[in-house]
């Protein structure tokens, strides 16, 4: 095990190396630049010109990759092109609220997505199963900024019991409770379409499972029902279901996004539409690698967590 | 599976620890105290759509950063209508000859940290932006000054700039190549250069200036207010200033919010915000008129604005004048002012919008005629079926859908037309690089009427590569001109020109949306004179 992990981290290396050759290269082909975002008429072309210099714009694009390279590799993501910030400072102050909106996101949907995908499969065709069906069918279909949209109208506009946006309450002190009433609206955009795929998964392991012979054989030895779909059953779908649990993390980087810039919420996914909108090169480079090593991360994750819960399946 | 559960509590536990970081996070400003005592105080909530870039006065390449800047940071002059100016860190601004300018700074003016604004801060400044080597977005506002070439830069490698002079502790004199018309000093230097402290930035290499830590956090400024901290996309918040040399403002903190457009009208319902920022920075959307009128506890104005969207003409593509009136004629700009904008909205012909005191009423519009278009297409032998695109930038709802009625109108007189919708960086570029048939744009131009930065022959913002002699022989006279009324025929000949030749077709000039609550006193979006009076800025208790 530990040999199949130290070899996958070692295969890492080159994929991430690649990850930024074709990122870098595909940035600088996109139409704009950083400097063209300075639309003020009131700059001269001398002006820009000088502001190309000092970014290195000038610079063929082969020695300005070697030139970020170089530097990441020293530890140092350089500074925004725009803002003049330095790019790790702005990632890690972004990162917490990211993770934390992704978690709860995640914790979520899969504490509303399991047992209603276990109890859709177990009474299939019956009206709680069309009406589960039907549900999650809307979370997935549902994009995330009308779903946000609406729930500011109702919770936050004709109710008033919850936050608009953002992360805080500006001007008072924060706080525990008051992270977590502007956590509410946006964690459950984020996991409505999570879950509504995840208990469409569930579901249809589930049934595959619930088919097999071996658990006929085991509610015909007199096996209470709840003891066989619980027990032996999902301990044997979940395998394939850690699968969506890999890839709903990268399918969150992406959902985070829209969801981010409804609720103002301060993560990776607003910072990501910024740099994009303005061309911050190093900024989307830094954002990108995150990006990859999270992938890369989480496909691994998944792979051991497949060995703990099947004890059949084994690295060597 | 006891492993699974094992990792879930794992998890929790991490998210846990995770949350109570961020939320002490939360507390951080940039003086270490913490926000929680501005529950107490009165604190003004605005919201705004675009986020600012930096908090360099000299170098903001975008309208966010200048418009928060100027909380902080006092000009000479403040424009509190089309060129009626009231001064402000300038006691006085005077000229005798139209050439040399004296200005006269307040005697009790100070910087935020006790220091005296002085002429030396004032030096110190101007010879920054002319140094070659700093990078700045005002480069052009001090280029008609004597000794700096086209781009308001020194050459030479000279280190002052030699027109200016320190009169005394608060008297600064500056001259200008010819004579000028004041209002176009008042206008620029007056009312957009905000002045930096020397005694803190003195030592700072010029190429070092951008990324130097005061542009992220200006802790000493001159303004009405004081920078206390920027989460970035989030907010930016102000204190007052208690040493302001005016008098000590009545709010105590303003906050900033940065949210998309559609939550403007979410946190004006809910009362979380006072206002919008308004011009054009915290625009609502017309769809949303109807339902911010209603808002109890909120008030409405529209007001004309400086900015106005035009359809961009290729003129090294479309190269025929009368092709391009033509298509003006197939437009029909009453469709998108009446049904677009609900009637909040002028159109005009040329680069001058109607509140602009040098806009020529007189100058006949382009009136919508489609029969005429298709004529004076015929007349030039225009190839129906040559194919047309129209780039539109993304982003802006009313600017999309103004697209796709232009696109509906040249259609229906024959053309061979498609929309192509980009973001902006690209349409930028595209802009840049001629890379387009027609494009819409928008503009938000000066009030002087020199537009030589929008449309010279060698200007980088000239995307139409509209070149006439003509053109450039009226943009000289007219930034030469002393008189203003000499200059007012000056400019009614050019927007002939421009009628004639169109190189852009004006779509619309949209009003200027500004919902302020009731609570708040002595303030509001407006688009002249925003900050004008920022000490005097309150909220009531009602």
């Amino acid at each position: 095990m530990f040999q199949y992990i130290l070899r996958r981290l070692l295969i890492a290396i080159p994929i991430l190396f690649g990850v930024t050759v074709f990122n870098f290269f595909i940035i600088n082909l996109a139409p704009g630049n950083p400097v063209e975002m300075f639309v003020n008429p009131n700059i001269s072309a001398e002006d820009i010109e000088l502001k190309k210099e000092a970014l290195g714009l000038n610079d063929p694009i082969y020695e300005q990759y070697f030139h970020w390279l170089g530097n990441v590799l020293h530890g140092d993501f350089g500074f925004s092109y725009a803002t003049h910030e330095p790019v790790s400072q702005m990632i890690l102050e972004r990162i917490g609220p990211t993770l934390l909106l992704m978690g709860a996101a995640l914790i979520l949907a899969y504490i509303i997505s399991i047992p209603i995908g276990i109890l859709s499969a177990s009474k299939q065709y019956s009206l709680t199963d069309y009406t589960t069906t039907t549900l999650s069918f809307l979370g997935i279909s549902i994009p995330a900024f009308f779903l946000g949209l609406g729930a500011i109208y109702i919770f936050s506009v004709k109710l008033q019991i919850l936050p608009t946006g953002g992360m805080t309450k500006l001007g008072s002190s924060g706080g525990f409770g008051d992270v977590m009433m502007h956590l509410i609206l946006p964690a459950v955009v984020l996991a409505a379409g999570i879950a509504g795929n995840m208990v469409r998964y569930v579901r249809s392991s589930m049934l595959e499972v619930l088919g097999q012979d071996y658990l006929r054989t085991a509610r015909a030895k007199g096996l209470k029902n709840f003891v066989v779909t619980n027990k032996h059953a999902l301990k044997n779908a979940i395998i394939p279901i850690i699968t969506i649990i890999g890839m709903d993390v990268t399918i969150l980087i992406g959902g985070a996004v829209v969801t981010e810039q409804i609720f103002q919420w301060p993560g990776l996914g607003q910072l990501t539409i910024k740099a994009i909108m303005s061309r911050d090169y190093s900024l989307l480079m830094a954002i990108n690698l995150i990006a990859a090593v999270v992938v890369l991360s989480a496909n691994l994750l998944t792979d051991i967590m497949y060995a703990i819960v099947d004890p059949r399946i084994k690295y060597n | 599976m006891k492993k699974v559960k094992k990792l879930s509590v794992l998890f929790v536990l991490l998210l846990a620890t995770l949350l109570a970081a961020c939320s002490d996070s939360g507390n951080k400003s940039s003086d270490g105290s913490s926000s929680k005592t501005s529950s107490d105080g009165k604190t003004l909530f605005i919201g705004l759509v675009n986020p600012p870039i930096s908090f360099n006065p000299i170098n903001s390449g975008d309208f966010a950063s200048q418009w928060l800047e100027k909380f902080m940071f006092e000009t000479f002059l403040e424009m509190t209508a089309p060129l009626e100016f009231t001064p402000k860190l300038a006691e006085s601004f005077e000229t005798e000859d139209n050439q040399t300018y004296t200005i006269k700074l307040q005697p009790k003016a100070t910087w935020s940290d006790g220091e005296p604004v002085t002429a030396e801060d004032i030096a110190f400044t101007f010879n920054l932006i002319a140094n070659p080597k700093t990078e700045t977005s005002v480069g052009t506002i001090i280029s008609n000054l004597e000794g700096l070439d086209e781009n308001g830069k020194l050459t030479n490698g000279e280190k002052e700039i030699p027109s200016i002079t320190v009169v005394d502790e608060k008297t600064f004199t500056f001259k200008t190549k010819q004579p000028v018309d004041p209002n176009l000093i008042k206008e620029f230097i007056g009312s957009q250069i905000m002045i930096l402290p020397k005694h803190i930035l003195k030592d700072v290499a010029p190429e070092d200036l951008t990324a130097h830590p005061f542009m992220q956090n200006p802790n000493v400024t001159n303004g009405a207010f004081k920078f206390v901290k920027y989460e970035a996309d989030q907010y930016v918040e102000f204190a007052k200033n208690d040493n302001y040399y005016v008098s000590k403002p009545k709010l105590d903190k303003i906050f900033v919010k940065i949210m998309p457009a559609t939550n403007l009208v979410a946190q004006l319902q809910t009362g979380e915000i006072h206002m919008n920022a308004g011009v054009g920075l915290g625009s609502i959307a017309v769809s949303d008129y109807d339902t911010v009128e209603k808002i109890k506890g909120i008030h409405t104005t529209a007001n004309p604005a400086n900015g106005y969207q035009t359809l961009l003409f290729n003129t090294k593509k479309i190269t025929d004048p009368n092709v391009r009136v033509a298509i003006g004629h197939a437009i029909n700009r009453d469709q998108m002012i009446e049904s677009l904008l609900q009637g909040k909205g002028d159109y005009v012909d040329g680069p001058y919008p109607s509140i602009n005191p040098y806009y020529d009423s007189s100058i006949k519009n382009i009136s919508y005629d489609p029969e005429k278009a298709k004529e004076m297409l015929k007349a030039a032998n225009w190839d129906f079926n040559t194919p047309l695109e129209i780039a539109v930038p993304a982003g802006n709802k009313m600017r999309e859908q103004a697209g796709a009625i232009i696109l509906e109108n040249l259609k229906a007189i024959g053309l061979n037309v498609q929309l192509v919708t980009s973001d902006f960086p690209t349409h930028i570029a595209k802009a840049r690089e001629g890379n387009y048939d027609l494009m819409i744009l928008g503009y938000t131009t000066n009030i002087d009427p020199d537009i030589t930065n929008y449309y010279g022959n060698d200007s980088p913002f000239n995307f139409t590569g509209y070149q006439s002699e003509e053109k450039e022989k009226l943009l000289l006279a007219g930034n030469n001109e002393p008189n203003p009324e000499k200059r007012k025929a000056i400019y009614s000949e050019l927007q002939a020109l421009f009628v004639k030749d169109l190189p852009v077709f004006t779509l619309y000039s949209e009003y200027d949306f500004a919902a302020i609550s009731d609570k708040v006193i002595s303030a509001g979006p407006t688009f002249f004179g925003y900050h004008n009076n920022l000490q005097d800025w309150d909220l009531s208790d009602k």
